[in-house]
């Protein structure tokens, strides 16, 4: 008799209903998203338009579909980013040891010990801002704290018997640490891909917000919560939408990672 | 004490490691300070006298240490594009960023404590399970989000703050601490949620502990228990929280700023990432590098305080 | 009579399934009487003195019978009245001196929390009491121990002090949950006869709770024989040793390790 685990039922019936939006939102919008209509300045959310329309007469829905997707895509590519270069790091580092151990180490150490958004936000004076490179400076900025994770699961394994038996088998270094350590250590990089990933989208929404994110004509949850802001009083709908679609993508992916970290 | 100077030395190596890579970053970067400065239309003699006025063509080395000896005199260089120094430019912002974040670290610890307790005494009970359910929902909400909402609901419904309205310290010390309150909630809101889930499973955690008992036994009441035994022990964790949650919301403050309309450090910042404007950028994460560093190692020291088993090893 | 136990019956509930851990358990014990309560892991022993101590108050468990100290049934009475007993004139140690002292307390502090609860006591008198306790079960320097922490310690100091916060109230009875188990042949030789030299210095009664027969017989009295929720044998030590009943306290018994001369 095991208790219903409705983290895992509500995170993937949360997550489901965004992607769906998203993936939708990459072929069709019920709208073009950028066609302007004076007279729906503002409108209240209707039958035509479930969401209301913006300070422009655009359709929200529309817009939100295009903007969850681009803050998506972003979220997805700074996690991947991060993620790929944490784990060649903390693989490296880990198995090897030794001196580049050390002083890869205590660099991350001191990033690690600074918000990635602060991090972010200096790459992007040196870059510039746009999609590509918040997926960059984003994506760097999250090494520090993936390849801490696979760093110390790598110290945890190389000494197990399984990675014994393959050495004496005659495995190769790389094939050790790519072939038998990684797959061993995915439940772990799993939940915290998730938890990159809530954070990835929460910095992309605020640099947005800020306007040093994703620049016009891409879309995006943070750079419309901005304009919203504006017209807070009248037209409060406009501000819930994006808003809205920002806390369900994170409560969806925090409800499956919890559910999976309460597995083990 | 050998303890506290060991961190000491830590924090001081921590801050040089930052420095340098913040120095390194803005040196690497393709573009000319100089020319930035004086703009296309600027003759290569003039440049070269700038270049030469501004150290640019010092050893990679010799400039860092110039910089950073510089900044410990509280000289950090001179803005871009105001061309005022920066010490001046930031100066009078600091103590927003400080009080503001001080604030929410305040609501955050108290709320932390008040709600984490009252969840794990009434384990299962209808209120905890509402809390959980709240606090799983706040999680999700970014703060300058949770600001919005704040602005909306607190200052143009209930008309309880003019959003927008914000107050010097300088001229009305007390409006300016009340003007902070709602951005301070709105920084703490996630934070507290989090904290108050750790404190509360920390605490139901402890009292399966073996030493609980022993407590017990001793004709402890269920609050002695609570108080004199499980919560200092609860708290370990949950003092480590904190300090990276002080860190997070030390760059909250540089959104949440945007959303309240305060003239603080986040504001400066801005304008000098998108004007390229980087002796002040440099400046600014070099200092909130200092708070989180500096902040970290309170941390440590209390984390020392708080659990005996960790004075021994440095 | 110092504590007379009749038809205690313990039933969890946890679980889809009632299950019941301790059956018809009855006993009797005098003032400084020594007696050991002997059986294998899950013969209800522990839950029975867990019973006894008055730490089995959860709500998933059903209990009935009758615990009689001091002409009061702890089973019954309200908590508060249970609370004015507990630490005070029924004491209790336990298997695991590595976790049963608070971590980020000082020792000091654990041994005297007795006297603070039950007695108006200056802090100072407190601590005297503290410092007595602590030279009384042998510890080396008692000033020292009082300012250290339990992590400074080895396991056979801190069952020590353990036994010290026991007895700084000077209780009727103590309970010693298999209070050698988790230490060193050594240390648990000396553990015994700092339990025997208590029981004959204070007028003491112990409860002693081991699944080791060979300890029970240099120290008790008294031997109760459990298995599998059941008392299968009550009698004397000697009795016991010399005479067993039950085929299966006879297995027990064959079962210590012999180093002497049969």
């Amino acid at each position: 008799m095991k208790k219903k685990n409705w983290n895992l039922i509500l995170g993937t019936v949360i997550t489901s209903i965004m992607l769906l939006l998203i993936v939708v939102g990459f072929f069709f919008t019920p709208y073009d998203s950028q066609q302007m209509n004076i007279d729906l300045k503002l409108a209240s959310p209707s039958l035509a338009h479930p969401l209301g329309c913006d300070h422009f007469g655009r359709d929200i829905l529309s817009r939100v579909m295009e903007g969850a997707g681009t803050t998506f895509f972003v979220a997805i590519g700074t996690v991947l980013l991060g993620c790929v270069i944490g784990i060649i790091m903390g693989a490296v580092t880990g198995y090897f040891g030794g001196i580049l151990d050390e002083i890869l180490m205590r660099l991350n150490d001191a990033l690690f010990a600074f918000p990635s958004i602060l991090l972010a936000l200096v790459f992007i004076s040196l870059f510039g801002s746009g999609k590509y490179n918040v997926i960059l400076a984003l994506g760097i900025a999250f090494v520090p704290s993936f390849a801490r994770i696979v760093r110390s699961e790598f110290l945890r394994c190389k000494s197990l018997d399984y990675v014994r038996a393959a050495r004496l088998a005659g495995a190769s270094h790389l094939r050790i640490m790519f072939v038998h350590i990684l797959p061993n250590i995915l439940p772990v990089l799993l939940s915290s891909l998730m938890i990159g990933f809530n954070n990835a989208v929460l910095a992309e929404a605020s640099m947005s917000y800020l306007g040093i994110g994703v620049q016009p004509p891409d879309s995006s949850l943070g750079m419309m919560l901005s304009e919203a802001q504006t017209y807070l009083f009248r037209a409060p709908w406009y501000v819930l939408a994006p808003g809205v679609a920002i806390v369900l993508l994170i409560l969806g992916f925090a409800l499956l990672a919890e559910s999976i970290n309460k597995k083990k | 004490m050998k303890a506290i100077l060991k961190k000491l030395i830590t924090m001081i190596i921590t801050l040089f490691i930052v420095s340098f890579l913040v120095f390194l970053a803005f040196s690497v970067i393709p573009g000319d300070p100089a020319l930035s400065k004086l703009g296309t239309q600027a003759t290569p003699e003039a440049l070269e006298a700038l270049r030469e006025e501004m150290g640019l063509n010092e050893p990679f080395f010799t400039r860092y240490f110039t910089w950073i000896g510089s900044f410990f005199t509280g000289d950090m260089g001179t803005s871009y594009s105001y061309g005022i120094p920066v010490s001046e430019l930031i100066m009078d912002k600091l103590p927003i960023t400080l009080v503001l974040t001080g604030i929410a670290l305040v609501i955050m610890m108290v709320f932390t404590v008040l709600l984490g307790i009252y969840a794990a005494r009434h384990e299962g009970g209808i209120i905890d399970r509402i809390l959980m359910v709240v606090n799983q929902i706040i999680m999700a909400v970014p703060a300058f989000f949770a600001g919005i909402i704040i602005c909306f609901v607190f200052g143009l419904i209930l008309k309880w703050f003019t959003p927008g309205a914000f107050v010097s310290y300088e001229k009305d010390f007390g409006g300016f601490v009340a003007y902070l309150i709602a951005p301070a909630v709105a920084i703490a809101l996630p934070k507290c949620a989090m904290a108050s889930k750790l404190l509360r499973s920390s605490l139901i955690e402890q009292g399966n502990m073996d030493y609980i008992r022993t407590a017990y036994s001793r004709g402890n009441t269920t609050k002695g228990v609570l108080y004199r035994h499980a919560l200092r022990n609860a708290m370990i964790p949950v003092v480590t929280f904190w300090a990276m949650a002080y860190t997070d919301m030390i760059a909250g403050s540089v959104v949440i700023e945007q959303v309240f309309g305060i003239p603080g450090i986040g504001r400066i910042l801005l304008t000098g990432i998108s004007n390229r404007d980087y002796p002040v950028v440099m400046a600014i994460i070099c200092l909130l590098a200092l708070f989180i560093i500096v902040a970290n190692t309170l941390v440590d020291l209390i984390y020392k305080w708080i659990d005996p088993r960790m004075r021994d090893n440095g | 009579m110092l504590l007379e136990v009749r038809d205690l019956n313990i039933e969890f509930h946890d679980h889809l399934v009632p299950e019941t851990v301790v059956y018809d358990f009855d006993m009797q014990m005098q003032e400084g009487d020594i007696i050991g309560l002997v059986g294998e892991s899950g013969s209800g022993k522990t839950m029975t003195a867990l019973a006894i101590a008055g730490l089995l108050r959860r709500h998933d468990m059903k209990k009935t019978g009758q615990i009689i100290f001091d002409n009061k049934d702890l089973l019954t009475c309200p908590r508060s009245v249970l609370r004015t007993y507990q630490g005070d004139e029924i004491s209790m140690i336990f298997q695991e001196p590595m976790t049963s002292l608070n971590p980020v307390m000082k020792i000091g502090k654990q041994v005297e929390e007795s006297l603070l609860l039950h007695h108006k006591m200056s802090k100072e008198e407190r601590k005297k009491r503290a410092l007595e306790v602590l030279k009384e079960v042998e510890l080396a320097d008692p000033e020292k121990v009082y300012e250290q922490y339990p992590h400074e310690l080895s396991g056979g100091m801190r069952q020590r002090v353990m036994i010290a916060a026991a007895i700084v109230g000077n209780p009727k009875l103590l309970i010693a949950d298999e209070p050698t188990t988790a230490l060193d042949v050594t240390i648990q030789a000396q553990i015994v006869e700092l339990l025997k030299k208590i029981n004959r210095e204070r007028k003491m009664a112990v409860l002693f709770i081991s699944h080791d027969l060979s300890l029970v017989r240099t120290l008790c009295n008294r031997v109760i024989v459990m298995k599998g929720g059941y008392i299968v044998e009550d009698a004397s030590t000697e009795e016991i040793f010399l005479n067993p009943k039950e085929e299966y306290t006879k297995n027990l018994i064959a079962a210590i390790p012999k180093c002497e001369k049969k």
